[in-house]
């Protein structure tokens, strides 16, 4: 039977690769390697990452809510230094497995057969799976940065049924989550640049927890005030918790890092 | 509650303007989008900014704001700020970004005006 072997969450901030300021940097890329090696040890064969297009991809005229890409994978089309706009192994099987599972219970996803990704998806995917190929990626993406936002309660709920595709899967893989967003940060507005510690905090906590309460009762208007439009993307958070009911966490890395706008955080969710 | 461009009190007050006049919000975001991800689009608003603008169905409030890229009433506007910022810096360069944030509201600004940013 496949099953959910693990859950990260990781930030995908681009000035951590830009770094205009030269900021001492290596622990939090090293944060990406040590996800990677834990991946490589947990013998995930897949990987689903649930990541925010930035009004990059998908423009005014079409805005999914949920998104996932069937076909082949590169990117970050964004380019970073240090991350390369290199090809994404992919399962076009297992993607429209997820998408048919989806149309069957609830979500009528949108699906984009061929696509480069952002550096939302593209960082987690490049910097913290396997480099050989041997862990295969399925983008979701989710209206975490273009009005209108998914609802929290049905990012949650995106992760249950992503829970139920694989628990009903024929085969043997092992699939690994990742939530993909910063914490805390304003960006494009007046306030770019402030972190929020204790927002981040409340977030990291209920992480660790494993109780996604605190998130869900977070009104929309709070996290705009607390933790920033870009703090709209603990959805994806959200959705690997959804997938892992009472998964412990643990922080791997946290910090308010003053090269960046954003709440860096790493964190690890291990199944029930 | 969801954030919308209502509870976010969007509808502006930029200026006075007739309902109708503000139906073009989507062309005044695709405008953007289009310069920001299309280099030949980005190339043509640098070099007539007018003539692109021109290109879209703007009222005349907003062809203003956009021609002459007034980042403050653009944001009060509601334009997604992302994009906004991704607008400016492909028109005026990365370097230019200490001037957007010494101008762009704050997100604060936008709630309190909407009355989502009380405690």
């Amino acid at each position: 039977m496949a099953n959910i072997v693990g859950g990260y969450i990781m930030p995908h901030d681009p000035l951590l690769f830009v770094n205009p300021q030269k900021k001492e940097r290596d622990h939090l890329l090293a944060a990406y390697s040590g996800i990677r090696d834990k991946v490589r040890a947990s013998g995930a064969t897949k990987a689903i990452i649930f990541g925010a297009d930035h009004y990059i991809l998908f423009g005014p005229r079409c805005l999914p809510q949920f998104l996932i890409a069937t076909g082949e994978l590169h990117g970050p089309i964004d380019r970073l230094p240090g991350v390369p706009n290199a090809p994404i192994a992919s399962d076009p099987d297992f993607a429209n497995y997820l998408v048919n599972h989806a149309h069957g219970n609830g979500f009528d996803v949108s699906v984009a057969r061929d696509l480069g990704v952002d550096h939302a998806i593209g960082v987690p995917a490049q910097l913290a799976l396997p480099t050989d190929g041997s862990v295969q990626t399925v983008p979701v993406y989710m209206a975490s940065g273009v009005e209108p936002y998914v609802r929290l309660q049905r990012a949650y709920e995106f992760g249950q049924m992503v829970r139920d595709a694989v628990a009903s899967m024929p085969g043997d893989e092992r699939i690994v989550l990742i939530g993909s967003g910063g914490i805390s940060h304003w960006v494009g507005t007046g306030e770019m640049g402030r972190i929020n510690p204790d927002f981040d905090k409340k977030v990291l906590d209920a992480i660790v927890a494993g109780d996604p309460s605190t998130l869900l009762s977070m009104t929309d208007e709070e996290i705009m005030r607390d933790g920033g439009n870009g703090g709209m993307e603990i959805r994806h958070f959200l959705a690997v918790m959804g997938a892992l009911p009472a998964g412990r966490g643990e922080v791997l890395t946290y910090e308010a890092w003053s090269g960046g706008v954003t709440g860096l955080g790493f964190a690890e969710i291990l199944p029930a | 509650m969801p954030v919308s461009k209502k509870t976010l009190g969007i509808i502006p007050d930029v200026a006075m303007q007739k309902e109708s006049e503000w139906m073009s919000y989507g062309a005044v975001e695709q405008l953007f989008y289009d310069v920001s991800t299309s280099r030949n689009r980005k190339e043509a608003f640098r070099e007539d900014a007018g003539e692109v603008a021109g290109k879209y169905t703007l009222s005349e409030t907003e062809r203003e704001m956009v021609v002459s890229m007034q980042v403050e009433n653009l944001f009060e506007y509601g334009i997604n700020p992302m994009l906004l910022m991704g607008f400016w810096t492909s028109v005026r360069g990365p370097q230019s970004m200490p001037e957007y944030l010494k101008r762009v509201p704050t997100l604060a600004s936008r709630l309190e005006a909407s009355g989502g940013g009380k405690r």
